[in-house]
């Protein structure tokens, strides 16, 4: 369990039905925070560049990185999950509203449907860009169809523990994987509760040209090349399923990130 | 670090080519001058948002059509 589950609720976050309440919009901040985010601009480029700024800083911004790391919460970050944890927070969201990614079209100018927002973000929103009501059966069929495509899925919340969107990005454009990467904060994109575990039995990587490997968007996996097999860095591992889907042997499954010994407590 | 002389640019509807190729996502397509929340904005200009991350591999300048990018190591 990480930090919001043991903090808030005993199940994962994203799958507590009372997170998904509105009564959690009574808090003023986190209104105020989603009401920004469902309008777009204004979020993206004016309140997260004060992060980039913080880390550019050379004194201050080595110092008080572990607290602005903690700030990172009552933002719009999110958490790597599998498809089917994101399965059932479609079921148990409402309102859904598919709308083009932000990520994408400010780093790209690309128009990809494939930002999936629910609960408060359809009546709050009001750009003009285009937005599109999908109903549960049709989202989980794209959703799918994302995955298989080799993006990841994560869970956003707004000021946590309180849901707001499924994404499904690529590490190209994911402006939460550069905060993370690129700019040293963690808590932009916290790792899923899962770890993806080779049986060293099943893995026959050379004969099946190591399709996971090249669907790995985090870059925790490398080649044994003495055996000729696939060995999966736990300590960079993120939990996202996605080299599961591409194996053809069944050697890959994932596990409980706590009960995994190299993985434990890594978020 | 990126420079882009914004003057010659032809912005990101019409080309856009800086953004595509860039391998780390550098670029980004900002709205130009004060914006409001809640309202479109009208104009845009290609901004190296993320140039820390830049690993000066040149692919930009050699797609523009323009040559409106100078790269500084």
């Amino acid at each position: 369990m990480c930090e919001f589950c043991s903090k808030h609720t005993r199940k994962k976050w994203f799958l507590d039905p009372h997170n998904y309440a509105e009564e959690m919009l009574k808090n003023r901040r986190r209104k105020s925070i989603v009401q920004k985010v469902a309008q777009g601009w204004d979020y993206y480029l004016r309140d997260s560049k004060k992060y980039v700024d913080w880390a550019n800083t050379p004194i201050i911004g080595k110092l008080a990185k572990p607290f602005l790391n903690e700030l990172v919460k009552y933002e719009h970050a999110g958490q790597i999950i599998t498809l089917k944890d994101a399965l059932a927070m479609i079921d148990l969201s409402d309102n859904h509203v598919v709308f083009p990614c932000a990520c994408r079209k400010l780093i790209s100018n690309d128009d990809k449907m494939c930002c999936i927002n629910f609960g408060p973000m359809r009546d709050l929103t009001n750009r003009e860009t285009k937005m599109e009501e999908v109903d549960r059966a049709e989202l989980k069929y794209r959703v799918k169809e994302w995955y298989a495509e080799g993006l990841f899925l994560d869970a956003m919340y707004v000021a946590a523990p309180f849901p707001v969107s499924i994404c499904s990005c690529d590490r190209k454009y994911c402006i939460s994987a550069k905060y993370r990467f690129d700019f040293n904060y963690p808590m932009s994109l916290l790792k899923g509760h899962e770890v993806a575990i080779v049986n060293p039995f099943k893995c026959k990587g050379d004969s099946c040209n190591f399709e996971c490997i090249v669907r790995c968007p985090f870059g925790a996996m490398y080649v044994d090349k003495t055996y000729g097999r696939v060995v999966i860095d736990p300590k960079r591992c993120f939990g996202c399923g996605l080299c599961v889907t591409a194996c053809t042997k069944g050697a890959i499954t994932l596990e409980d990130r706590q009960k995994v010994p190299g993985a434990k407590g890594l978020w | 670090m990126v420079k882009i002389d914004n003057s010659k640019c032809l912005g990101a509807d019409k080309c856009g080519k800086c953004m595509k190729i860039c391998p780390v996502g550098v670029f980004m397509n900002v709205p130009v001058g004060k914006f409001r929340s809640g309202v479109e904005p009208e104009c845009f200009e290609i901004v190296p948002y993320y140039d820390a991350v830049c690993y000066a591999c040149g692919a930009c300048v050699k797609v523009c059509p323009v040559k409106c990018i100078t790269l500084q190591k």
